[in-house]
């Protein structure tokens, strides 16, 4: 019972600190500018790889790894949160204080597997993506935020948790929701550093 | 009264053409279009009074000249018929056999032009308000497919929700 | 002030290192240590730590409660700071953070004392160790004031080298901004 309800308040905790961090710990930049940025290195990758979109969906990918290695830096830094003890608690920590802190919004958390290694994050408003519309030959391979995947692969693998991360659905090929799946495969423990206990 | 609208880039290629018509769909009466002949010759009409646009664009209102307006932006663009400035709105700029032609022009040089059709009288009236209040929604329709990132700056608009959203502002202005 | 600041890769490579000279510094013979040696230095450290790690009686890490790891927040804030405000890199407002945070490091090695100086280690969640070394001398300087500042220059970190395009990870830093940055950091200590 106690357990139960120091985890819900954690969990609002977590909430509250994730916008607090976006509030007063951050400095913005233009959502336009931004959105424009990322679009135009989208089509610019269409262009150069020949619209060969699984190629740009790999590439997009690889970018996002890059820069997900990089970012878990900050986010700690920012946050100074504890290891997550699961994935239930990992799935709170990306939903409410990455994306919020990062792109400010809160993904919605679905859709757990049975063993809980597994999740869905219902995108609702994405900002990568005001403005688009997919051209017709780019509908049925392109995952547009495909970014976004590389970045959490990043991230996570620096944290030591060995995931994989895909798209399901995208509001841009005509799907009800932009759902992202995200998978653990393991824990790398020999990876976590030391001390940490 | 139907409508032939299109939208032209900088070196006067099609971007993206409508027709607009009358009781679209409703009670299933016959939609009012433009006859037959003058669909086909619609295209030529609006090419025609480019030329009078293009000198319209680099007209200086003789307003400004006097240090009078003030309006801040918009200054070089003169209006044949409507004496405010600060839009991009050209108003009635040429006529043909009784149909009106009216443009806009955006700050970076798109054409926006249509042609007002008429079908029982002989002179057709353009609401200068509805028509102007039109362009500058489409025109801002037009900012958000430039936004999109896959659509390339004179390249024909092939975006269904464009054309939606253009035909219901048309339903909107022009056609109440 | 800190003597020296020190940044340890996940691997126990040295990737930054920072000598700073204090005014009434006590003339010794000794010479300074070549890179060879502050390398050596890194990696000891490093496997200490990890040894260390495995000596702390399992007793002691579990009787830890949470709050022993919580570190009050210190506040840092440079006068030279506020007027005209200067920007933090991406963090905004006019210190990079104002809570008491939680300790990510519970059983490896937090400090060294020795006669002449003490080393405080602060290790982050990635495995990145940030390793400061103080004078004895100075009294003002304890652990909790230590680990304000080193989760300071972790945030340093995190915007100027994790953040410049041209920093392969794990590499030496080589970045003057961040150099700068943490040195004008040092010297509100």
């Amino acid at each position: 019972m106690s357990s139960k309800s120091s985890g819900s308040a954690q969990l609002r905790s977590l909430k509250i600190m994730g916008e607090d961090v976006w509030k007063n710990r951050t400095e913005k930049v233009n959502a336009e500018l931004f959105t424009l940025t990322y679009g135009s290195i989208v089509s610019q990758l269409c262009i150069d790889y020949q619209r060969d979109f699984q190629k740009v969906n790999k590439q997009l990918f690889s970018m996002g790894y890059n820069i997900g290695v990089r970012l878990i830096e900050d986010f700690l830094a920012k946050t100074a949160l504890p290891r997550c003890e699961n994935m239930v608690k990992t799935s709170e920590a990306i939903s409410k204080c990455a994306f919020k802190i990062f792109l400010n919004m809160t993904p919605q958390v679905t859709n757990f597997s049975p063993e809980k290694d597994a999740f869905s994050l219902i995108i609702d408003e994405n900002p990568l993506s005001d403005f688009v519309e997919l051209p017709m030959d780019a509908m049925k391979q392109l995952w547009y935020s495909n970014i976004l995947c590389g970045v959490l692969k990043g991230a996570l693998q620096m944290v030591q948790l060995e995931c994989d991360v895909w798209f399901i659905s995208d509001v841009l090929k005509g799907d009800a929701h932009t759902e992202l799946r995200i998978k653990l495969n393991k824990v790398l423990k020999d990876e976590i550093p030391i001390g940490e206990d | 009264m139907p409508q032939y609208f299109a939208i032209l880039g900088k070196s006067d290629n099609p971007v993206y053409e409508a027709e607009f018509t009358t009781q679209q769909g409703q009670q299933g009466q016959l939609q009012k279009g433009f006859p037959q002949h003058l669909k086909e010759l619609n295209p030529f009409i609006m090419h025609a009074s480019l030329d009078i646009i293009e000198d319209l664009q680099w007209k200086l209102n003789s307003n400004v000249q006097h240090g009078t307006n003030n309006s801040g932006f918009g200054s070089f663009l003169r209006s044949k018929n409507v004496n405010v400035t600060d839009n991009c709105y050209l108003g009635k700029v040429d006529h043909f056999y009784g149909l009106a032609i009216t443009a806009y022009l955006t700050f970076s040089g798109m054409k926006f032009v249509m042609i007002h059709g008429n079908l029982d009288k002989n002179s057709t009236q353009v609401d200068d308000n509805a028509v102007k209040s039109f362009y500058q929604e489409v025109h801002e329709l037009y900012i958000k497919t430039l936004m999109n990132p896959f659509y390339k700056i004179n390249d024909p608009i092939t975006s269904a929700a464009f054309d939606t959203r253009v035909r219901s502002l048309a339903r909107k202005y022009l056609n109440k | 002030m800190p003597q020296a600041v020190l940044v340890i890769n996940k691997s126990g490579g040295l990737i930054y290192h920072r000598d700073f000279e204090e005014v009434e510094v006590e003339v010794e013979d000794r010479n300074k240590p070549s890179s060879n040696d502050l390398l050596i230095l890194a990696s000891t450290l490093h496997s200490t730590f990890a040894i260390a790690s495995q000596l702390t009686p399992k007793a002691i890490q579990l009787q830890q409660q949470p709050l022993p790891n919580l570190v009050p927040y210190v506040p840092m804030i440079d006068p030279d700071n506020l007027v005209p405000r200067k920007k933090l890199g991406s963090f905004k407002g006019d210190d990079y953070f104002k809570e008491p945070f939680q300790n990510w490091n519970k059983s490896g090695i937090r400090s060294i004392k020795t006669d002449q100086f003490t080393v405080y280690i602060y290790q982050s969640l990635t495995g990145l160790k940030l390793v400061a070394m103080v004078s004895n001398r100075s009294d003002t300087i304890n652990e909790t004031v230590v680990n304000n500042l080193l989760r300071r220059i972790y945030c340093l970190y995190s915007d100027y080298v994790m953040k410049d395009p041209f920093y392969s990870l794990e590499m030496p830093i080589k970045s003057e901004l961040f150099d700068t940055k943490l040195r004008n950091l040092v010297k509100q200590l």
